[in-house]
């Protein structure tokens, strides 16, 4: 069930395990911006995870800078089609957003909850999708040590983009050279 | 507020190295050089490759900072509080890491 670096796809910016930083040793994988602003995905190529309708997304997740948001990834048809939650600390609050035809637009913000990310330190989050009511809906969950903590109401997305599933997996969002995000202990669930 | 359905676990990424094959190279003086290829790379005397899956740490000269940075790497692979002795390595990573059938231990320089 676990696989490896190369059992993912990484479009964007570079990606590399780094045996310095990390929750678990000997590693963690580390998505780092050449650009700006730069959409930084890694995406799971298990083939029970491509065409994902529900699901879940569970990392330890780390950022380097406030204006780089780690992110998670579903729905994703392709580079200019899906669906990315992330987390913006200086709010600090998350965002649910849809990426269509290039094109993207928040679909909606929710303040964190009894939770303030700081830059340089792991968390580990979890994003839920799913669809219910003909809706898309996303959570963001932050585990405290001892259970999991939602971050205010779930966003849902009436228009429930791409029903039929689409690739699901993790990164960061509007990172700029020379920012970067590290993901740790990475799970999906369907 | 509607709930999620229940999920099963699809994919478990701890994101770490991939188990290395261990293969040794040289042992000059007192000192082993060591390389942990995934594929057969020529490594010419005083370099050291250490692979983790598709990353590579190419590591020329030895001198005291790389020997301890080759220490650290190995004693985090090998999971032990000293690094591995060259003998060690002959005697005990064998058994544990069977040598790709293309790769040979030999005490020798590169020769092609």
């Amino acid at each position: 069930m676990s696989g490896g670096f190369g059992d993912w796809d990484h479009y964007n910016g570079t990606a590399e395990l780094d045996a310095t930083t990390y929750v678990s040793s000997p590693s963690s994988l580390k998505r780092t911006a050449t650009s700006t602003p730069q959409t930084l995905m890694t995406l799971t190529k298990a083939a029970a995870a491509q065409a994902l309708i529900n699901g879940r997304v569970v990392s330890q997740i780390r950022t380097s800078s406030t204006g780089h948001m780690p992110a998670f990834y579903f729905r994703y048809q392709d580079q200019n089609n899906y669906y990315v939650v992330a987390l913006y600390y200086p709010g600090p609050q998350w965002y649910l957003y849809k990426v269509k035809a290039g094109v993207r637009s928040a679909i909606g913000l929710r303040l964190c909850v009894s939770w303030t990310p700081v830059i340089n330190t792991f968390y580990k989050v979890r994003c839920t999708f799913w669809t219910s009511e003909g809706h898309l809906w996303a959570r963001l969950e932050y585990w405290d040590g001892s259970s999991w903590i939602k971050q205010g109401d779930d966003i849902s997305d009436v228009a429930n983009e791409w029903p039929a599933g689409g690739r699901v997996g993790v990164g960061g969002l509007d990172g700029s050279a020379p920012t970067f995000t590290h993901h740790d202990d990475t799970e999906i669930w369907g | 507020m509607p709930e999620p359905p229940e999920f099963t676990l699809i994919v478990s990424e701890p994101w770490s190295y991939e188990e290395p094959v261990i293969t040794t190279r040289y042992a000059m003086e007192s000192w082993p050089y060591y390389y942990i290829p995934d594929q057969l790379y020529p490594v010419p005397i005083g370099m050291m490759m250490l692979s983790s899956g598709r990353d590579w740490w190419r590591m020329g000269g030895v001198g005291h900072a790389t020997r301890r940075a080759i220490d650290m790497l190995l004693m985090e692979l090998w999971g032990a509080r000293e690094p591995p002795t060259f003998a060690q390595l002959v005697s005990e990573a064998w058994p544990y890491y069977e040598p790709p059938s293309m790769v040979k231990l030999v005490d020798e320089p590169w020769s092609s």
